[in-house]
Parts: C-alpha cells; structure tokens; sequence
C-alpha cells in the first residue's frame, strides 16, 4: 500500500508535483495560523503577568528585616517620550544583598538608570537624542524581558537613593512576588482566547479551500491513473488506501513544514505584530501537548478528507464516474440568512426588554447566523445571478462566463467564500468602531481636543505626605532650568484653575495679552459670571474685574487681589518651546521625589494616537482572508483554464478572438467575487446597524473606509487575472488541439 | 480558392510537413488521407492558417494567408473557414443552440438573431429537440451534428473537418457526413476533410495521399 501511494506521488508528472506543492503548503499555512493563534493568548497573558508583577509586585512581611529592593512604579503617571507612552519605574535599595530588580542583573545606582531595548534605540538615535535631557544619570544598563511587556515598550528603571523613596515596596524576594494575581483575569483570559481560535478557525476555512482547490488540480488525470490501476488488478481498497496515504503523507509533510514556517516566524516575532504590538520570541510558546494534538491531528483529518472525497467518484476499470450530479442551489437557501435578521429584528423590537445578557445573546446568535446565512446564501446568489447575466449576454464572453458560473455555483462561491467571510466581518468592525466612538463622545460631551492649549508646560504635583519642601525645592528647580523663561504659581480652586501672577507675568505664561483690572480677578467666559459680579475664592471675598481672553485657566488673580496660596501645587511655565526644555521640566519634576503630572506643548505636538488595535487585527485578517482566497481564486482559475484547454485552443483555432475567451475567463472570477463582497458588506452594514440598534448608538456608515474594503478585494481580483491570464495565452496553443 | 504550395513544418527535431501541396476549388470535396504521424492534421492547421509553415505558400483567394499577422489570421478563420473536431468542440456549459449561435455571436450578430438561426439548423438536422441540452447530454453523433451545424452557420466559403466521425459508430459517422457535405453543398462551400476512414474519404471527389509530409498522390482527381 504504502509503495502504491509513493507511485500515486511520483507517478503524475509536472502538474501532480505542483498540486502536492501546494497542498503541502496549503496545509503549512494553516498549520501555522493554528499555531500562531493558540501561541497568541499564552503570550498576551505572559506579557500581561509581568506589568502586573511589576505595577504591584507583593512586598515582603513588615517582620522580614533583610536586606529590601526599593520598587516604586508610578503606573498612574502618564508619562511620554517621542508622542509613545514611557514607563518610569524608581528602584533603590536598603542595604548590600538587596535582590535585584526584575529585568535587571543588579539594583542600579542612584544615579545611574537603566532602559528598555526600545527606549535604549531611541536615546541612541539623531531625533532622540534629546530625549537624553530626561535622564540625567548614566545610561548604563539594559532591561530585560522580565520587567517588560513587549520589545517595543519605553521603560526607565532609575537608581534612586533609598532616603527619596519612602512610599516604595519592599521586595526581599521575587519569587512569591506576583503569584496571586495570576488567576483573577482567569475569566478574561478564557474569553480572550476564545476570541483568537474563533478567527484562527474563521481564517483556517479559507485555508481548507484553498487545499481543496489545490487537491482538484490535475484531479482528472489522477482518477484516470487510478482506473488505470483497478485496470491492472488493484482492488477498490487499495485505491482509496493509497489515496488516503497520499494525502496522509501530504498533511504530514505539510504539518512539518508548517512547525518550521511556524519557528522561523518565532524568530521574528519581534518584527511581526500578530498580538496588535510587538512580541518576545520566548513568549509565544504554546503548550507542547497543543503543538503536538495539531500536528498529529493534521495527516489523519488529511487522510480522511481524501476518503471522503473518493467516496463521490466511482472509480472502475474502464473509468472515473461522478456519483450524482450536485443540484443546482434553489432559493431556499436564502433561508438562514432571513432567519438570523428576522432574529435580530425581534431583537430591536424587544430593546430594552432584554436583559443585558439576553441582548448579548440574541446579537451572538443574529451574528453567526448571519455569517453561517452568507455561506449558504452566497451559491445560490452566485447561480442566480450568472443566469441573468447568461440570459442577457450580448457578447460570447459574457455569455460562456455566465453559463459556466450557472452550472457550478458552489464551486465558484467556494473559492470566495474566505474573502467574503473576511469583508463581512470587515465591515462589521469598520462600521462599528466609528458609530461607538461617535455615541461615546456625544455622550459625554467632550470635545474632540480635550487639551485645550495650556502655556508651554504645566506641572501639577501631588504631594502625598512629602514634605512641602519638596514642592518649593522644585519650583524654584524649574526656574532655573535652560529653556524656561517664566514659572507661575497656580492652584485648583472650586471655581477651577487660578493662577496668581502679576498680570505681565500671566500675560507671558498664558501668551496672551492680560489686562489687569483696578480691583478683583480676571474670569474666564466659562465661569459665566459679568464684570462686576462678586466672587468668593480660596474663602476671601473679591469680585469679577474683567474677562480672561483664554480659557488656559479660568480665574487669574492679580497680585493682592487674593492671598497666593502657601504652597502651590500647580505651575505655569512660559519656556522658548523647545522639545529640550520640555525635557528638563520632565526630569526635574522626576528628580524631585515627587508624584507630578506633566503637560508641555512640545511633548503634545508630538503625540500620534495609537491606533485602534480592534481595526488593526480586523484589517489584518481581511488582508489575510483576501490574500488566501486570492490564492484560492489562482489556483481554480489556472486547473479551469488548464481542464478546457483543448476546447479552449478549438475556440481559438476557429478564430474566435483572444480577447473574448479572456474576458469570459476574468469575468468568473470577477462576477462573483465583485456580488459576493458587496452583498456581504451591505449584509454586514446592516447586520451592524441591526447591533447598534440593539445597543441604541446611532449608525454612521464610513463610506470612505468602506469603498477602500471593496477596493482591496478588487485589487484581489486584478492580482488573480495577472497571475491566470498568461496561463490562458498558453492555453490556446495550436499544440493543445492534438488528441493525446 | 485554397492554394497550398510545397510547404515545410517541422517540430523541434520532428519534419512533420516536407513541401506538401493542396488545392481546393469551391463546392469540392477533399479527402486528406495516410498513416498515423504521416503530417494530415499539420497540413489542415497549416492550410487554414492556424500554424504558420516554415516555408512554402498558403494562398486564400489569391491572398497569402501564411504571412498575416495572427490576429488577421484569426478573422480570416472567423469569418470565412469552419472547423470540426474529433471532440471537445462544444462549450460543455453551453446549450447546443447557444453553441451553434457561438460563431454569429462572435461576428458580432445579435444574440436573438443568432439563437434563431442556431435553431432553424437544428430543425434542417432535424434534431430540434435537443436545442435546450448541454453537450454532455447529447449522444456522440448528435455532439458532432450539433458541431457540423457550428461549423457552417455563418456561412464559411471553405470548412476544415479532421477526424469528425473518429469517435462515433458507423451509422452515426454516415449521418454526420451526410449533412456535413450536403449542407456544405448547398452553399458552395469547400470541405478539407482529414480521415483514417475509406468510408468517410468516399463522400470526397477526390483523395489526397499524405505520406512523411509529402502529397504522394497527383493533384488531379
Ligand atoms: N505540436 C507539436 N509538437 C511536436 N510535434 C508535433 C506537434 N504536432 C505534430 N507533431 C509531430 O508531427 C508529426 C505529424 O503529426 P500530425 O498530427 O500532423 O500527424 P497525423 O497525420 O495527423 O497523425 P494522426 O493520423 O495520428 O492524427 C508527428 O510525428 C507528430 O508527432
Ligand atoms: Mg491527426
């Protein structure tokens, strides 16, 4: 049996050789989405464990007097370099034999400051060299994967001296440290997960296309060696025996393969985003029985898939029959997809009936029955339309493309079907994102630029039981530094913000010209109070002497008009705008032992918003789902120009024009490509319309982001013609018109 | 009308043709007969412009066809010639009307046009009722009077057939042939036909004996 099926393998010339190419691969392809998806939610939970473990590691017992590590992570501050996102965290220690902190081989040096790979790349750099300006210690050490969650992340470990720490964790040991956060996001962690193997199966089913696609390649021949062999005395067994060890051993070469892609990729985790953002190689490990379950399970679904499909053909001696002929799909078939909206109607109608777990509910069912309604609607609309267009075909092109389409459906929608899946569940997430977010701003009124201009940096700190010398100690710190001109006391008041400045002083912080009144403050139009109106602020009783032109802060009090605070805890800076000067102000704010928050126009001007990892993943598996169905779409469009090439090359030879044949050839590949990806995004539009009704957030439909989505599965279409096209030019050979 | 002279095509290292000639006038019936591999389907490919020959002279009408350009070549074949196969003629997909319409649709005919002149030819092959069916229903003899009526719809001055009864049974070959001369006939066509079959080479006027791609028998009948 086993020399039966490597004679099957070898024994098929040029095209059997391809079609095993591309099966192996087909199934290597799939092998490494199953592996990358089941790698993904074990890494996220990794990375996840460690800023857990390093926000709020578990500090040591008051009783346990060795040696400590100081750990003080200000997670609350928001922080940045270069518009991203940094990290600071405050190590220091209490005495020699401290444990070193995570990511780190020992506790650095007051003074001295360790960064992350990312961060070490950008202090190196000619753009980020600035940046330097907010460590003033020696960069002299790198973090490891310990203390970070992904390469890409910006973090500054700062060697403090133990005294300026007071409020940090003791940490005797690492090795408790963590442990009991482990489990409490078990219930996230399992939903997360279940998200990540649904795609990976939503993106392995394109994949099982594109294998049975490529299994169909040179098929004809195949089944003509078979009969060939029941000719020659091998039993009907030993043919399907041998063509399920022939795909066994494909699956299995395949699963190989796969493992090895799968490796490799590993490597380049760092490079390749599959989590949303970057990822340590070492974390993306899934569990060996996983890894092993899948590659075991690949040659015998394989086998058994080949079984299957030799179970429709008959093969006997004198030849292949096909058993039954596959009916042409009638309009029931538009019957799920009725029934999963009709659900999702009753769904709107009961609103807010519902509980919020029965709404959920009702949207996951109407969900996947729409999807399931696609699939099963998709060959019927695929027939009926290429009847119509048969119907009033006016050229031959049209008319043989037509036909063709009419009489095999299925197969032609199989072959979509991936990219359909991928537009549909595209323009579910391209429609949602932009309605949430308009509900969620109109809901809570917040205009779109929250930071409205304040000077060229504010400071605000927050003293938390340091001493208030602390506090003067930075404020006259700031006025000093290079670069900043102007430092303005301010406070929080119940009326809002109050800077207490001389009104040439407020006029150069607020970079406004400020008129001082004769008597009273200065309010912001915001306040709604006139000129003239009384006014009590920080409990001393003063009135409105005129209007503020900003609305930087809302009150400002000219000298004697009220009493200044004692300690502020807010400043206003008027800096020469440099990206420099933001630095420092960053860094002494830093240096100061205090827990601040910075804002500096220069640092802002820099900010790129992240974008949405939701839309991100979800463009990435459409490009994914397109580029297999692309493949898918090549491979029937090369086996279908290949199986007609004789009545292709008579066509030609009757002189029917090279054109025509091409344009029947792109036209199916065309016409249900193009039906099906704009019924599933109108599907989706109203699927999600439907959904957001359920919620109550209004629709807004992103036409520009929509067009782009059936670009890109045009652009599929045109990129499947220039691959199969040349092979029809050599289709139509004189020399295909031989009887062989 | 049809005037090859001497013409030479060889494959690779394979002298499929070596200065073979053929003429045809209009209304006549050729029989191009020989041994398998002798150069019978090269010389038919080559005398209607499908291959172009190494050497020698292919002229239509007064008109050297060997030294058109493919896409004039291609008209030529549309317009003027007629092909039948042995098989794998007819789109699978289409129905024997919409095939029989296929050529006057390709001239550019309309469509309604086309679909009733494909099925007053089936009413001449008095096979009407098979107009709605898709080749693979048709029995081997209706598949190849299906393609002897695609052949000869847009009226071709000169139709090329090689093999057209190699896979039917007897009878069937004699009624394919029957309607493919007759009607041919009628329009003063000239008919090139490649056989193995004396049967089949007796509907000619004439034979013409092809051996190592060379004409072995005298032009004149
Ligand atoms: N496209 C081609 N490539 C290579 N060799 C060819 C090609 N076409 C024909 N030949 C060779 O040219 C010779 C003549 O072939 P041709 O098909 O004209 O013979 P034939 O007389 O029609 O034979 P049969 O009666 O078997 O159909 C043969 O040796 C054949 O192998
Ligand atoms: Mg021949």
């Amino acid at each position: 049996m086993i020399g039966l099926a490597v004679s099957l393998l070898v024994g098929g010339g040029r095209r059997a050789a391809v079609r095993l190419a591309l099966i192996v691969g087909g199934v290597a392809m799939g092998i490494v989405f199953l592996l990358g998806a089941l790698a993904i939610g074990p890494a996220r939970d990794r990375a996840d464990a460690r800023v857990t473990e390093r926000h709020s590691p578990a500090g040591a017992l008051p009783s346990d007097s060795r040696p400590a590590l100081l750990w003080a992570a200000f997670q609350t501050t928001p922080t940045s370099v270069d518009g991203r996102d940094l990290e600071v965290l405050e190590v220091g220690a209490t005495g020699p034999g401290a444990p070193a902190p995570l990511g780190a081989e020992r506790v650095p040096a007051p003074g001295e400051v360790f960064v992350s790979p990312a961060l070490d790349r950008l202090l190196r750099s000619d753009a980020g060299r600035v940046y330097r300006l907010r460590f003033p210690g020696r960069v002299d050490g790198t973090l490891g994967r310990a203390v970070l969650h992904d390469p890409d992340e910006l973090v500054a470990m700062v060697g403090m001296p133990s005294a300026a720490l007071d409020g940090a964790t003791r940490i005797t040991s690492w090795a408790a440290a963590g442990r009991a956060e482990a489990d409490q996001n078990g219930g996230n962690t399992f939903n997360r997960r279940l998200v990540y193997l649904l795609v990976a199966v939503a993106v392995l089913v394109p994949i099982a296309v594109f294998v049975a696609a490529s299994t169909r390649l040179g098929a004809a021949a195949r089944e003509q060696r078979f009969a060939a062999m029941r000719l020659v005395g091998a039993t009907p067994r030993q043919v399907a025996g041998g063509a399920a060890a022939e795909a066994a051993a494909a699956g299995l070469a395949g699963g190989v393969l796969g493992l090895v892609l799968a490796l490799g990729l590993r490597t380049r985790a760092a490079d390749v985003s599959i989590a949303g953002y970057s990822t340590f190689p070492a974390d993306l490990s899934p569990p060996v029985w996983q890894v092993a379950a899948v590659l075991a399970a690949t040659p015998g679904l394989a086998a058994a898939a080949a079984l299957v499909s030799m179970r429709r053909i008959a093969v006997t001696p004198l030849g292949v029959r096909r058993r039954g002929s596959a009916g042409r799909p009638s309009a029931w078939r538009l019957i799920p997809l009725g029934l999963s909206w009709a659900e999702l109607a009753v769904a709107v109608q009961l609103g807010d009936t519902l509980t919020e777990d029965g709404k959920l509910a009702a949207l996951g069912v109407g969900f996947a029955g729409a999807i399931l309604g696609i699939v099963v609607a998709g060959p019927w609309l695929v027939g009926a339309l290429a009847g119509a267009v048969a119907r009033v075909a006016r050229r031959p092109g049209t008319l043989i493309a037509g036909r063709r389409l009419q009489a095999a459906p299925t197969t032609a929608f199989r072959a979509i079907g991936g990219a359909v899946l991928g537009v549909f569940a595209a323009t579910a997430v391209l429609v949602y994102l932009p309605s949430h977010d308009h509900w969620s701003n109109g809901e809570a009124h917040v205009p779109s630029s929250v930071a409205a201009p304040v000077a060229d940096a504010y400071v605000q700190v927050f003293r938390d039981g340091a001493p208030y010398a602390r506090v003067h100690a930075l404020a006259r710190r700031l006025a000093r530094l290079p670069g900043v001109e102007d430092v303005a006391a301010a406070a929080d008041t119940r009326q809002g913000r109050a800077l207490f400045a001389g009104c040439a002083e407020a006029s150069r912080v607020l970079r406004v010209r400020v008129h001082c009144p004769a008597r009273g403050v200065l309010a912001d139009r915001s306040l709604g109070r006139r000129a003239g109106e009384p006014l009590t602020l920080r409990g001393a009783r003063t009135s409105v002497g005129g209007i503020l032109p900003t609305s930087a802060v809302s009150i400002v009090v000219p000298r004697g008009a009220v009493p200044a605070p004692p300690h502020p805890s807010v400043f206003l800076l008027a800096t020469d705008g440099s990206l420099a000067a933001a630095q420092r102000v960053r860094a002494a704010v830093t240096a100061s032992g205090l827990y601040g928050d910075v804002e500096t126009a220069a640092d802002e001007a820099r900010f790129v918003p992240a974008p949405d990892p939701l839309r991100r993943q979800a463009e990435l598996v459409l490009a994914l789902m397109l580029s297999i169905a692309g493949c898918s779409l090549v491979v029937m469009m090369v086996e279908g120009v290949l199986e007609r090439r004789r009545e292709l090359a008579i066509l030609a030879a009757a002189g029917t024009r090279p054109g025509s044949l091409r344009s029947a050839a792109a036209l199916e590949i065309l016409v249900p490509l193009g039906v099906a990806s704009v019924a599933s995004c109108v599907v989706g539009v109203l699927v999600t319309a439907t959904l957001l009704r359920v919620r109550g957030i209004g629709l807004v439909i992103p036409w520009q982001a929509l067009a782009e989505l059936l670009a890109a599965s045009a652009l599929v279409g045109a990129a499947v013609l220039a691959i199969g096209l040349p092979v029809l030019g050599r289709a139509i050979g004189a020399e295909n018109l031989r009887t062989e | 009308m049809l005037h090859v002279t001497g013409i030479r095509k060889r494959f690779g290292q394979t002298i499929a043709l070596d200065g073979a000639s053929l003429d045809v006038s209009p209304g006549e019936v050729v029989a191009v007969v020989g041994p398998s591999g002798s150069g019978k389907s090269t010389l038919l490919h080559c005398a209607a412009g499908i291959l172009r020959p190494d050497g020698g002279e292919v002229a239509f009408d007064g008109r050297r066809i060997d030294a058109l350009g493919e896409g004039d070549r291609s008209r030529l074949r549309r317009t003027s010639f007629g092909f039948v196969f042995q098989f794998g003629q007819l789109v699978p997909e289409l129905t024997a009307a919409e095939n029989i319409a296929l050529p006057m649709m390709l001239g550019g005919a309309r469509r309604r046009a086309a679909l009733a002149e494909a099925r007053r030819w089936l009413a001449l092959l008095d096979r009407r009722e098979v107009a709605g069916k898709r080749p693979g229903d048709l029995s081997g003899g209706e598949g190849q009077r299906v393609a002897v009526a695609r052949a000869l719809v847009h009226r071709p001055r000169l139709v090329f057939a090689d093999e057209p009864t190699g896979s039917l049974d007897s009878l069937s070959g004699e009624h394919v042939m029957d309607i493919l001369v007759r009607l041919a006939g009628d329009d003063g066509a000239g008919v090139v036909i490649v056989t193995h079959d004396p049967r089949v080479a007796a509907y000619a006027q004439r034979d013409v004996t092809v051996r190592d791609g060379r004409v072995v028998t005298p032009v004149a009948a």
